[in-house]
């Protein structure tokens, strides 16, 4: 199986540092470096906001987590502007780095505190009366990759909705492409087993 | 035969992976030809295979109804770093990253206040006008002009979208002087009833007047641009009003008052 044998890209640049806030900019060539792509990064940061703030939702299922999950991973990307590598996708570098803020100091807090997670219904279509069979449809689609487990539907979302390659996938949830690759298959045996045989999907992935 | 052929029965994973077109020429071409070949392996590729959906379509509106404005707010609200004191950077920086990661277990708007940011107006009456505007965004005259317009229909939509909110709304008060009343309808944000009454300026296009319930009080209107439209706002008692439309400013003002007034009377 060859995808299994491609080296992963080493993500550490999205691994959390505790020493990287203060410590290299010295000199002033420097300091002149990092004022660009700080604002480079901000600049290109407003078109993710929407996108980051689903892949928010994705993770904890509740509006106002989402918001602060955005706005923790912008001062994050600006913070550690220094180590994006210009010429590599931002979108999947700043979903790798909501994605280790989730894991790492968000959810891991949560359970601790014991507030576990409210099941809140993602039912943000607005139309209660006037649905289309298109949105039924998209609403059933919506709460069955909802009932996955959390890293199921991750790796649904990321694939599927954001268009990401295994080897992307892999790299924003920092696990080994093969973990990938059975999230994938267990959630589409899942999935398989609600669907309808006749009806099937013209459109399945976007992002690509 | 049959203990051969399932000797090579591929994982799911295989299975899923060759769906996905991630599979290579040679590991693509061999899958390939075992579901052509072998029955219970074509059985597997088409349960599987089930499991093609529009996912990309079904989570199309998460995006849609995303806080863009009050994102792009927290954003335009996030210090610039670099130019600060170099000396007092990193400790003052660490702490504004400790303080937004606490915010997120915390979950409390009003904490928000310790951030400073100010000028995002956090508060929640703020989320709907922007959630109404990018939606309204979305319409085009198109959207509008096949509806039906007799009164009747509207009078009975009217009724209901009153019903959900806890209004009277009649249909002489919500009326807009040359300005066709398309439909009137339910809507829901985070939960609540939201009224939606849409209209079509036969010049500047789509508008709407929207309600929700509110207890923030009587507030005077005020205007506000969101997605290239003008907004005027105000709420009474018991709801929170908004106009918007592509007209100009002073033009919305004039018909909101007209509005504001009917439905006081």
């Amino acid at each position: 199986m060859t995808i299994a044998h491609r080296q992963l890209s080493a993500y550490s640049r999205a691994t959390p540092d505790a020493s990287s806030a203060a410590d290299v900019r010295s000199g002033p060539v420097w300091t002149e470096a990092i004022i660009a792509s700080e604002h480079e990064i901000r600049a290109s940061l407003a078109q993710y906001l929407g996108r980051l703030w689903r892949y928010g939702i994705v993770l904890s299922r509740q509006r106002d987590v989402a918001d602060d999950l955005v706005q923790a991973t912008c001062v994050r990307a600006l913070e550690r502007a220094s180590q994006f590598t210009s010429g590599t996708r931002l979108d999947r570098w700043l979903f790798s780095i909501m994605h280790s803020i989730w894991l790492n100091e968000v959810r891991s807090r949560r359970i601790r505190m014991g507030n576990g997670f409210v099941d809140a219904d993602l039912t943000l279509s607005f139309d209660g009366e006037h649905e289309t069979e298109t949105h039924v449809t998209a609403n059933q689609v919506l709460r069955q990759v909802n009932e996955l487990p959390e890293a199921q539907r991750t790796a649904v979302f990321l694939a599927y909705v954001e268009g990401l390659s295994y080897r992307e996938v892999a790299e924003v949830l920092d696990v080994p492409i093969g973990t990938v690759m059975s999230r994938l298959a267990t959630a589409r045996a899942k999935l398989a087993e609600h669907a309808d045989p006749d009806v099937k999907a013209k459109q399945m992935k976007g992002g690509k | 035969m049959v203990d051969l052929k399932h000797a090579e029965m591929p994982s799911d994973e295989m299975l899923v992976a060759f769906l996905d077109g991630e599979l290579d020429g040679e590991e693509r071409a061999r899958i390939d030809r075992l579901i052509k070949i072998d029955e219970a392996v074509a059985a597997r590729y088409e349960f599987l295979s089930r499991s093609e959906m529009a996912f990309y379509d079904a989570f199309q509106p998460l995006l849609e109804n995303a806080p863009t404005a009050k994102l792009e707010a927290i954003l335009g609200g996030l210090p610039a770093s670099i130019t600060d004191d170099p000396a007092s950077r990193g400790m003052s920086r660490r702490g504004f990253m400790a303080a937004a990661i606490g915010l997120v277990f915390v979950g409390v708007a009003a904490d928000r206040g310790f951030l400073a940011f100010k000028q995002s107006s956090s508060d929640h009456d703020d989320d709907w006008r922007a959630v109404v505007a990018e939606y309204l965004s979305l319409y085009t005259p198109e959207t509008l002009a096949n509806l039906d317009s007799d009164e009747q229909s509207h009078t009975a939509q009217l009724q209901n979208v009153g019903d959900a909110l806890g209004l009277s709304l009649p249909l002489q008060a919500v009326s807009l002087p040359g300005i066709p009343l398309k439909r009137a309808q339910v809507l829901q944000y985070d939960g609540k009833p939201l009224g939606q009454i849409a209209y079509l300026d036969p010049e500047h296009g789509p508008m709407a007047l929207c309600i929700v319930q509110s207890s923030s009080g009587p507030r005077s209107p005020q205007t506000e641009r969101r997605h290239g439209m003008n907004v005027v706002y105000w709420s009474d008692q018991a709801h929170g009003y908004m106009l918007i439309g592509r007209n100009t400013a002073d033009e919305l003002n004039d018909l909101a008052e007209g509005v504001r007034t009917a439905l006081a009377a």
